[in-house]
């Protein structure tokens, strides 16, 4: 028999403690759910961060989501990790978000949108951060979001095939294809600005 | 391995497999690449942001006192439940009621009319042009199981689209006007018929062309339902 490991212990435990707080928020308890939010929000945020491009609209659609999942809460049947569950709706938000902008952009032609700007004393790194992210955020809303999870959450094939509802074998051939756009990009840009 | 497979290789997910590695290591053109590739890909895995959205656990509680408890799912899930059930009786009276009922409906709809000549109408699912419908300079023709004719979708049939459904139901009053037989000299066994007119929706301009086959005794056992796009 497997002796469990530490980490595999502490996973566990953890998603133990996750179906515990959701079935405490259910029988009222508003704690338990702030106390999900206190463990996920920077998950969340950072997920939306990558997608959005956008500090402010980061947090709006991070408080949608769990807005969103708690109204949601009693439909949520452990299928799924909870977090995985949560990063499905953060998914969601962020690309209803990211359509809204594509027509108000295709609106008011305003396509040269400030991305946000990340300093942090340090020029050269910040820059760099800075040009990855503006190639990332030129991508297709589907490329994005497998390189965000992928890359930035470190999510394995199936779990960002759980989050967006395709199979893996799909998430392997879309994430092929989103390496090679950003790095056409990445490296196209690189040429540029040399 | 070349380096043609060795640069596609270069774009796979997780580690770089042996025989790859083998071939980098012999070639400075693909060593380069592989270097390159790396380094892009470094950048995007370092670029993920690591900020912190904040204390916003004031406003998330704000915008939760509003809710309340989290809102039981009944109502949701039994009008889920309704509108499933609804849509699947509709979906199962319309592919199989009786041809009673077809006759009658389209009886209804010539009453009030019928569609316009050069009017096209597909109502087939993506995929199964079973069902195809034609409007004619008389009315409707109908291939298919004609039953979906009853509630037309409004879908214009695009060019190229071509239809081969049998058997159908003979419907009376379907016959087409301007259906010329193309056999022998008293062989009705096939008709041809055509209309031409403009896609409502596309504005493409549009031949439809259909073939009826029947049997010794008269009945349709064949019709070919097909648009062509005219220049």
């Amino acid at each position: 028999m497997a002796i469990p490991t530490e980490t595999t212990a502490w996973v566990t435990g953890a998603l133990d403690h996750d179906s515990a707080l959701v079935a405490r928020t259910c029988a009222g308890e508003r704690a338990a759910f702030e106390q999900l939010f206190a463990r996920y929000q920077n998950r969340i945020y950072r997920l939306a961060l990558g997608l959005l491009g956008d500090a402010e609209e980061a947090q709006d659609a991070t408080q949608d989501a769990f807005v969103r999942a708690y109204r949601q809460l009693r439909s949520f049947r452990g299928d799924s990790a909870f977090l995985t569950w949560l990063y499905r709706i953060g998914v969601n938000q962020c690309l209803t978000r990211l359509r809204k902008r594509r027509r108000q952009a295709e609106a008011m032609l305003d396509l040269g949108k400030d991305l946000p700007v990340t300093t942090d004393g340090v020029a050269e790194r910040a820059v760099e951060v800075q040009r990855v992210r503006e190639v990332v955020n030129q991508l297709s809303a589907a490329y994005r979001v497998v390189l965000v999870l992928r890359f930035w959450h470190e999510l394995s094939l199936q779990e960002i095939a759980d989050v967006t509802g395709a199979t893996a074998p799909q998430i392997k051939m879309r994430l092929h294809r989103a390496r090679k756009a950003f790095a056409r990009r990445y490296l196209a840009d690189t040429g540029s600005r040399a | 391995m070349n380096c043609a497979a060795t640069q596609r290789r270069l774009w796979d997910e997780g580690p770089l497999p042996a025989e790859v590695l083998e071939h980098v290591a012999v070639c400075p053109a693909c060593a380069a690449r592989a270097a390159r590739a790396a380094q892009v890909f470094g950048a995007l895995h370092q670029a993920g942001p690591a900020e912190d959205p904040g204390n916003m656990l004031p406003a998330i509680q704000a915008r939760l006192d509003r809710i309340g408890t989290p809102p039981s799912m009944f109502p949701l899930r039994a009008l889920t439940a309704i509108a499933v059930t609804v849509m699947t009786l509709s979906l199962a009276w319309v592919s199989h009621a009786p041809k009673a009922a077809g006759a009658a409906s389209m009886a209804a709809f010539g009453a009030m009319g019928g569609i316009p000549a050069g009017t096209l109408v597909a109502s087939h699912r993506a995929g199964d042009l079973t069902g195809f419908d034609a409007a004619g300079p008389r009315g409707m023709l109908l291939a298919g199981d004609g039953l979906r004719a009853m509630a037309p979708r409004n879908v214009p049939a695009p060019a190229g689209t071509a239809a081969v459904a049998t058997p159908v139901p003979t419907i009376p009053g379907m016959e087409p006007a301007a259906a010329v037989s193309v056999g022998a000299e008293g062989d009705d066994s096939v008709s041809e018929w055509e209309t031409r007119g403009v896609n409502p929706m596309t504005g493409e301009c549009t031949m439809t062309r259909v073939r009826t086959i029947r049997d010794a005794q008269g009945r349709v056992i064949k019709v070919e339902v097909a648009v062509i796009a005219l220049p």
